[in-house]
């Protein structure tokens, strides 16, 4: 059951992929270059432990 | 004290056999059945042979009220995060640790020495301690049993085991009833909480934890606290707490000359306006804390790593290149993988971004999937990938990606 739910949701995905957008397939590197602007990666620094 | 163990330890290192300490005193058999603690002695009996030993039996009274002072001396200036108190007062321990196993304290005194390996970060001789009361466990009281478990998560933490520290500090909390006074024991669920970027609880527990410092007057740890949830109220977006808690900790931590801790602050401060998006205000915190920092230790590479990817979303390629670079040195020579990677992952992203998406596929994705820590930097991942290969129209490769986030 779960995987079919899993299936049907990942067949919903591509439809939605392939048919409400307009893919450009480009391999330049303007193109691919995805802008980091919302990144996370920087971590807080935590108190000692003690 | 145990007199008997006390007094054949003494008689032993003297040379004495059993029939010249006993001469006059009492029989050898009766001696020896002190000495096994199958017998118990008069008063008279045990003053008369320690006395042969050149012993004063209140002197060792005293010492054992010393022993007990000196204990209770040490968990408070731990619990204060005195520093160099809890020198003072190991050492004077130490300099009376052979009268120790003779005393009722011995199995206390065996895990204050393991919590305070573990408060010094000698990692090792922790673990080494924790070997040896591991093997005593079964001898132990109901408290003695509670303290070693208490800071075998402690010690769990320092070694990064989260999880498992989470989970023992949940059942000893249950087993409390969830009650408790120790400020300490809260710091600590808090602080592993935050570790496990579970912000809710982790302001739950600190906000105990503070109020019971707060009580006692407990500086350090109120400074503690505050950052824990400082840093906790910006991983839930609740921005104005959180700055009230970073701007409160800066006025304090000069006021108290915690110069270590400035720069925590001041990178923690960063951070939050990094996600509140103030970029030229978050450049000014980590470039105030990395000018702190006169080592380049690990919280050095942190900040670095941040001021580097601050400059990479800016824009700046040429200064954030800089950054990584320096990042990827420097992790390598405090062997601090994770660092190492994504600072590989930059430089390649800056030269080409093609060959850094497969690094992160290849390299970055199966090492955080890996360690299991730190979710949102794996989401980031997976999105950053999953954007790329719709960009290409791999929609296969793209939904891969997105499974993963769900």
């Amino acid at each position: 059951m779960k995987k079919f739910v899993v299936l049907l949701f990942s067949i919903s995905l591509v439809a939605l992929f392939t048919t409400a957008k307009d893919v450009k397939v480009s391999t330049s590197n303007s193109d691919v270059a995805i802008s980091t602007e919302d990144n996370v990666l920087n971590h807080p620094i935590q108190p000692p432990i003690g | 004290m145990e007199y008997g163990a006390l007094i054949k330890f003494y008689r032993t290192q003297r040379g004495i056999t059993q029939a010249e300490l006993s001469k006059g005193i009492c029989s050898v058999p009766h001696l020896s059945k002190i000495e096994n603690n199958s017998k118990e002695a008069n008063e008279g009996t045990i003053s008369l042979l320690l006395k042969r030993l050149n012993i004063g039996l209140e002197e060792m009274e005293e010492q054992e009220e010393e022993i007990k002072s000196l204990l209770k001396g040490l968990d408070e200036k731990i619990n204060f995060y005195l520093r160099n108190e809890i020198e003072e007062y190991y050492q004077k321990l130490m300099e009376i640790e052979h009268l120790i196993p003779f005393s009722k304290y011995i199995y206390i005194y065996e895990l204050y020495k393991f919590r305070y390996l573990i408060f010094k970060g000698q990692v090792d001789e922790a673990d080494g301690q924790r070997a040896l009361l591991y093997k005593q466990k079964k001898n132990f009281s109901q408290h003695e049993d509670h303290l070693f478990r208490y800071y075998n998560a402690i010690f769990l933490m320092w070694k990064g085991q989260y999880q498992n520290a989470d989970e023992i500090l949940d059942a000893l909390h249950t087993e409390n009833n969830k009650e408790t006074t120790s400020g300490e024991f809260l710091y600590h669920r808090s602080l592993v909480k935050s570790s496990l970027e579970l912000s809710g609880h982790a302001i739950h527990f600190g906000k105990m934890a503070l109020q019971i410092f707060m009580n006692q007057h407990n500086f350090i740890r109120i400074l503690h606290t505050l950052m824990l949830l400082g840093i906790n109220y910006t991983h839930s977006n609740i921005y104005e707490e959180a700055q009230e808690c970073f701007q409160h900790l800066i006025r304090n931590a000069e006021l108290l000359r915690k110069d270590k801790l400035l720069p925590q602050i001041y990178h923690n401060m960063g951070h939050l306006q990094f996600k509140m998006k103030n970029a030229k205000e978050a450049l000014f915190y980590y470039e105030k804390s990395l000018a702190l920092q006169p080592n380049k230790n690990q919280h050095y590479l942190v900040t670095l790593y941040a001021i580097g990817e601050l400059h990479h979303s800016l824009k700046s390629f040429e200064k954030a290149k800089l950054c990584f670079q320096e990042v990827n040195l420097l992790s390598k020579e405090l062997s601090v993988k994770k660092y190492r990677i994504l600072a590989d992952y930059y430089l390649l992203h800056l030269a080409s971004p093609v060959k850094a998406f497969k690094y992160l596929e290849a390299k970055v994705i199966p090492y955080l999937e890996e360690e299991n820590e730190h979710s949102e930097d794996l989401t980031h991942f997976y999105k950053m990938l999953a954007d790329y290969y719709t960009q290409k129209g791999l929609v296969i490769d793209a939904v891969k990606y997105l499974n993963k986030i769900i």
